[in-house]
């Protein structure tokens, strides 16, 4: 009896143990293939963008003035008005140089009609030479003193001397001027510039005529101008140095003032591959990777980089087209078996 | 001996009967009173003795912040002799410091310690570097949610649902039961301010004196008080910012000659929701999370209706769009548990009752029959009175001495009934039977309460409380129930049973069933005398083929937990935005919600649910993590899911590991766990690599990741420190002009009544989203003269820092985890890997410690003690018998049982197919104690009749087995029968601890009863009468 309660236990223990053999047959089964996304790679011969707030500036500013002083009886025009050459901009009061011209006018007559007197005495002889010098300058001197005089009732007038548009006002009717005041500026805007501040860094990357793309955020234009001049002197405080792009203003929708983006492409160029610095990895002796795939299988290959740019960083040490893991780097390691899910 | 006394108590018990029975009466019906309004819970309340302190230090590396700050903070806290310094384990990352600090277990008060620990940190602080802006400690990281509510609308955005979520608040609040609401996955508003940094840098104005200005506008400020010598009146001036228009027209800029800049000249302004760093949502709409916890003692039974009753009255008042889910239901679980647990109970009850009638005249077993209810209500009354809650393991406790309390009372009503059949009148015979018996009675009992009494000293942490009832509710039990055999039954029995059984031969036949086994028994004993010698070896042999099948039954400390619900855990790489979390989460959401058997899916985004379950500790938010909390309609489907699941989606994101996460009795993060210490990093993180390959090699390994994770790819600003000093820039302006373009600078906050509106200014979207930006960002100071963008003085390339570092006992450690597949057991993984693993460690030398975490540890912590407690209720046991048979060869004689109940034990296990584990050696340890019983009743009338009736040994040791296996096999299968319902049950938990009690039970009789006798006639062979 108990025999066969003991070989009943031995066939139960056995039963069990062929159990448990057949469990890790059934582990032993999947290789294991790790689902990745890849990227392809892609050259990159990069200019990167250098970008700046810029400030539209007129492309000349010629400031205007009275050639006399004066107190200003009409100005005739407004800031930001367009003249074109020869418009009357703004008188001063002319009473005193009409009365100066009257007074000269009188003189002339005065040396006329002694002149007119001397000629016959003159062409008979009876003058002497002396005086008949003494009233032909008498009578030259009134003609010029007048032709000063009724010149001078025209400087009491401010013209434009050339097209352009009515910058800065200075002056209101009964201001009285002096010559060396500036009574409007001129402003010159078929073109304009875009003065950009440029560290010093990077000033020596850019050169006369280069382009540059410059968006005013104020009109929604995009325009693109060249590089005109490029300052050599620092601003003092910012260690910049003033480059003034010159842009076409057709229409004069750009106004001097405004706040705009430029964006130069420089000549500095990063040669090397594009990659989504996601794909980027670290090994454990601090170098970074990428995992090439090939064929079915993942390889490490060490990279570098060399800077970042948008979102992108640019990397050395692959060739264009190699196909990057992009994300399931977690579960691989050298020489896993992949299968690729998403190709971007 | 207490014979004496014995006998008076008995008498007078009998005497004084209605005392007797008003007592019983009333503790009986205060049993049933208790039994329904006792606290329930399913399984006791575990002390999480996990803490946090938290750090935050901005703009700090992994590294910085682990050398700068949680080298100070851990030095702190190890000078505390309460910190259990070997669980204690930092994790310093990007900007943020996280230790869990685990409390010694013999600590009482844990949260006066708090209170010590966060003083304490206050004070530190003041030696940290000053960019920490915070170092807290937390100690609520233990709190469970009794109830996960959501809320959802289809038609409310956030900012309404709000409203809505105050009112619930405040409703659930009125429960008195609830202890915490918090809620979770609130969206705010804010208002934005957009800097355009070209004007500002054209209008000179320097941002820092701008982001200056908003701020003080932003506050409020005191402006002292009036005192008119009639009325004091306090001075008010109310912040101006009451809508984004007053900001939009707040001047940053004036001069002398009137010219005024606003925010509005600047800058754009608007007013939408913040870009969320984590999210919840339900069934894929969005949703607001509450959390209610239950104040600790109470009925969560009671708990879960009443808070559905405050539920009925809200959904009655709210808006009929919004809508409340239960995503975690702890009430619902634990009802569903106990109900079950209570069936089992009852029917263990009647299994037992139904044993006895079967096998004892109806008289007899009606008598010892109605002692168990009398003995259970009675317990669980005291047990109620003590404040022991009802659970699983308190009623597993009842259920396993339900034989047992039913044994005291057969083995007294078995000698009432001989004594009768010896001719004694019923009075005296009642009586004696007791006193007679009440030694070898008590000792036994002694016995089973001495291998559970050492427990509490040896088991602490989860085990020791989830074990911490048993002693109590056993020993409660089992007085009770010798109080009721000795004061009760005697006089029951000379009430109820007027007649003895044994008439004479031809009543045999009325009783067959047991006099047939008796007849069975008499003649195979007859055998086993005469090959003694085969008999004790088949014993040794039982022995050792039981040791031999323990050794190789699958071993699992804590089965996992069946319920209709399951976690699904999304870890992405270091720095994946949370999009593509989402995306990942919703993708497993959509295919789920398809799936009929699942009722419900809560998504987190970018962070984990609240603890809804005690070991399940929510991990730490970041936007490269997501959970999913899937709810089924049955238990079985949760598992089946689980399993479908994982196969199909756990690698099917490429960026993503989808762990499926059932609910674990274990609160280890991943059965197999290999931690590497050493300091030097690059030697840890390449020995932790080739450990990782070689777990991932073994193909029961499904997923391996060591805590330090990835690196973090990072941007660095490499600064031109002249260039900048020359601008009047530091690389602190440097990089707060960055923060407050990159990630905002907060200035001040709008209040809508009583709805904050937080107020930030931030570089415009498309100015803060590739690296170019940051190149181009305008950076300012107050000392610097004009801004400048930054790549005038720094150029920027990728850099790297450690994803994280985690120290534990103040070292560096890797802890390498591995994830097994389903159903794979750690322990025999672990062992295929052990031989590669020592071949590493041997190859690093000295410089790296390696031990074990998981599984193994948990094993060796928890069976260590165990074995203990164990050893130490044998030595106790020992020296009961050693007191009541006063020499040393019958102690030994009766403890030859315990070994032979071990073969039972591992047959349990094969047989029913459970793994060994926790409950499985609590069932052994009772085993050890039931046994011992059956040697004491055989040696004790062996020993009687040797020396009152002048037997020689081997008649002794046959008439004693003979006379005795009625009690033996009747106890013996009355308690296995009671255990049958928890096998019967499936539970994995319980089903253990159910096989070997019913099997180490029923084989350790059998064995017992013809290996005792035998040798006991060989002990004694040479013995004088």
């Amino acid at each position: 009896m108990y025999r066969v309660i003991v070989m009943l236990l031995f066939l139960v223990v056995f039963a069990g143990c062929n159990g448990h053999e057949e469990e890790k047959t059934v582990l032993e089964a999947t290789p294991k293939v790790i689902n990745v996304e890849t990227t392809v790679v892609k050259s990159f011969s990069g200019q990167t963008d250098l970008s700046y707030s810029g400030l539209v500036e007129a492309k000349e500013t010629t400031p205007l003035s009275f050639k006399t002083p004066g107190s200003v009886v009409q100005v005739l025009v407004d800031e930001g008005e367009f003249v074109k050459k020869g418009k009357l901009l703004a008188t001063l009061d002319d009473t005193n140089s009409k009365s100066s011209y009257e007074l000269a006018l009188q003189s002339k007559q005065q040396a006329q009609d002694a002149y007119d007197r001397m000629k016959p005495m003159k062409e008979n002889g009876t003058l002497p030479e002396i005086q008949w010098v003494e009233v032909e300058t008498g009578l030259n001197q009134a003609t010029i003193v007048a032709e000063m005089a009724e010149r001078s009732i025209e400087d009491n007038k401010l013209y434009a001397p050339k097209s352009g548009v009515i910058g800065d006002k200075n002056i209101l009717p009964g201001v009285n001027v002096l010559p060396s005041a500036t009574a409007f500026d001129l402003l010159d805007i078929n073109s304009v510039y875009v003065n950009i501040p440029v560290p010093e860094r990077e000033v020596g990357q850019l050169k006369k005529g280069q382009l540059a793309e410059v968006r005013i955020a104020a009109t929604s234009q995009s325009l693109v101008g060249k590089i005109d001049r490029i300052g050599v002197e620092a601003n003092a405080i910012s260690h910049t140095y003033p480059v003034k792009i010159l842009v076409k203003n057709e229409g004069w929708n750009i106004k001097p003032g405004m706040v705009c983006d430029v964006v130069l492409k420089t000549d500095q160029e990063y040669n090397g591959m594009l990659l989504s610095s996601k794909a980027l990895q670290l090994d454990v002796n601090g170098d970074q990777y990428v995992y090439l795939v090939e064929g079915d299988v993942v390889k490490a290959r060490p990279v570098s980089v060399t800077t970042l740019t948008k979102n992108d960083a640019v990397v050395q040490g692959l060739e264009e087209g190699d196909v990057v893991v992009l994300s399931g780097h977690n579960k691989l390691r050298n020489g896993a078996s992949v299968n690729v899910v998403n190709k971007k | 001996m207490s014979n004496n006394k014995g006998f008076n108590i008995v008498e007078l018990a009998m005497k004084h009967k209605q005392i007797a029975i008003i007592i019983t009466a009333v503790l009986f019906a205060f049993g049933i009173f208790s039994l329904m309004v006792m606290p329930r819970n399913e399984f006791p309340e575990f002390t999480i003795r996990q803490g946090l302190v938290v750090g935050v230090y901005p703009g700090a590396t992994s590294e910085e912040v682990e050398e700068q700050l949680t080298k100070t903070v851990e030095e702190f806290l190890y000078g505390f002799k309460e910190v259990n310094r070997e669980k204690t384990y930092s994790i310093s990352k990007e900007g943020t410091m996280i230790v869990f600090v685990e409390v010694n277990n013999n600590v009482k008060d844990p949260d006066a310690f708090w209170d010590k620990i966060k003083f304490g940190l206050n004070q530190l602080k003041a030696q940290l570097p000053p960019q920490v802006l915070a170092l807290i400690a937390n100690n609520d990281f233990g709190d469970t949610s009794a109830l996960l509510l959501t809320i959802e609308s289809k038609e409310k955005n956030k900012k309404q649902l709000e409203k809505q979520l105050e009112f619930i608040e405040a409703e659930l609040r009125k429960v008195t039961t609830v202890s915490k609401v918090k809620h979770f996955g609130l969206q705010n508003e804010q208002i934005t301010i957009n800097f355009d940094k070209d004007k500002l840098a054209h209008y000179g104005v320097n941002l820092t004196s701008v982001l200056a200005a908003l701020q003080l506008e932003g506050s409020i400020y005191y402006a002292g008080e009036i005192d008119n010598s009639e009325l004091i009146t306090p001075i008010h001036v109310p912040t101006s910012f009451r809508s984004e228009r007053e900001i939009k027209s707040q001047i940053i800029y004036a001069d002398p000659l009137g010219n005024i800049i606003r925010v509005r000249d600047v800058a754009e302004v608007s007013r939408g929701f913040e870009e969320p760093s984590s999210y919840i949502l339900n069934n894929g709409s969005s949703a607001i999370l509450v959390s209610l916890e239950m104040q600790g003692g109470n009925n969560i039974v009671q708990f879960g209706e009443d808070v559905e009753l405050a539920l009925e009255k809200i959904r009655n008042n709210i808006p009929s769009d919004v809508v409340i889910n239960k995503i975690a239901n702890m009430p619902e679980a634990v009802d569903h548990s106990i109900q079950h647990f209570l069936k089992e109970f009852f029917i263990a009850i009647g299994a037992v009752i139904l044993v006895t009638l079967l096998f004892l005249p109806f008289r007899v077993s009606a008598v010892a029959g109605i002692t168990i209810p009398l003995s259970i209500f009675i317990t669980i009354g005291i047990l109620y009175i003590l404040g022991i809650e009802l659970h699983t393991v308190s009623l597993a406790g009842l259920i396993v001495v339900l034989g047992m309390v039913v044994d005291n009372a057969i083995v007294i009503i078995d000698n009432y009934v001989e004594k009768l059949d010896e001719g004694m009148d019923r009075w005296n015979a009642a009586i004696q039977s007791t006193t007679e018996l009440f030694v070898p009675v008590f000792a036994a009992t002694l016995c089973i309460i001495a291998t559970y009494l050492p427990m509490p000293f040896f088991l602490s942490g989860q085990t020791g409380d989830f074990v911490s009832s048993l002693p109590v509710t056993i020993s409660i039990a089992l007085i009770v129930s010798l109080l009721i055999a000795t004061l009760l039954v005697p006089f029951m029995c000379y009430y109820f049973i007027k007649e003895g059984v044994h008439k004479g031969e031809e009543e045999a036949s009325k009783f067959s069933l047991l006099n047939l086994l008796q007849a069975g028994y008499n003649k195979t004993l007859d055998w086993a005398f005469k090959v003694s010698a085969l008999t004790i070896f088949l014993g040794i042999g039982s022995i050792v083929l039981g040791a031999f099948i323990m050794s190789i039954v699958p071993r699992q400390l804590y089965p996992k937990v069946e319920r209709n619900q399951f976690a699904i855990e999304i870890y992405l790489q270091e720095g994946a935005t949370l999009n593509q979390t989402a995306f990942v989460a919703d993708s497993l959401r959509a295919m789920l919600s398809k799936d009929e058997r699942v009722e419900n899916v809560a998504s987190f985004i970018g962070e984990s649910s609240p603890r809804f379950h005690t070991t399940y500790a929510p991990k730490f938010p970041g936007k490269n993590y997501g959970q999913l909390l899937v709810n089924t309609q049955t238990d079985d489907q949760a598992i089946e899911i689980l399993a479908e699941y994982e196969v199909k989606y756990r690698d099917a994101f490429p960026n993503a590991y989808v762990r499926m996460k059932q609910l674990d009795m274990q609160s280890t993060e991943a059965p197999v766990e290999l931690r590497i210490s050493g300091d030097d990093l690059p030697t840890l993180k390449a020995m932790a690599e080739r450990v990782k390959e070689t777990m991932e090699d073994h193909p029961g390994v499904i997923w391996v990741r060591t805590d330090y994770t990835n690196p973090r790819q990072g941007v660095r600003i490499n600064v031109d420190d002249e260039q900048a000093n020359r601008l009047g820039l530091t690389r602190g302006a440097i990089a707060a002009s960055l923060g407050a373009g990159f990630s905002g600078f907060p200035v001040g906050t709008v209040w809508e009544g009583n709805y904050p509106i937080p107020v930030k200014v931030i570089n415009p979207e498309q100015e803060r989203d590739d690296y170019d930006d940051i190149s181009n960002q305008t950076v300012t100071s107050p000392f610097a003269a004009t801004p400048v963008a930054l790549r005038q003085v720094a150029t920027i390339n990728n850099d790297w820092s450690e994803g994280q570092i985690v120290r534990r006992n103040g070292i560096r450690t890797i802890t390498v985890r591995a994830d097994l597949e389903r159903g794979a057991l750690a322990y025999k993984i672990l062992a295929d890997l052990k031989p590669q693993i020592n071949e590493l460690e041997e190859e690093s030398g000295a410089g790296l410690t390696f031990s074990y975490g998981g599984e193994e540890e948990a094993e060796v912590e928890n069976y260590i003690p165990i074995g203990k407690a164990l050893g130490v209720g044998i030595v106790i046991i020992f020296f009961v018998l050693l007191f009541e048979f006063k020499t040393i060869k019958h102690t030994l004689l009766i403890m030859t049982t315990m070994p032979l109940s071990i073969l039972g034990a591992a047959l349990g296990i094969l047989l029913t197919g459970y793994a060994f584990g926790m409950t499985a050696s609590l069932g052994v340890m009772s085993l050890m104690g039931i046994v011992v019983r059956n040697g004491i009743i055989l040696v004790d009338y062996a020993e009687e009749l040797r020396h009152e009736k002048n037997m020689n040994v081997i008649d002794a040791a046959m008439a004693a087995g003979k006379r005795r296996m009625r009690p033996i096999f009747l106890t013996s299968f009355a308690a296995a029968m009671g255990v049958v319902p928890m096998i019967a049950s499936g539970s994995t938990l319980w089903g253990p601890l159910g096989a070997v009690v019913c099997f180490g039970l029923i084989v350790s009789m059998v064995l017992t009863i013809y290996v005792l006798p035998v040798l006991y006639s060989q002990f004694f062979k040479n013995a004088t009468i």
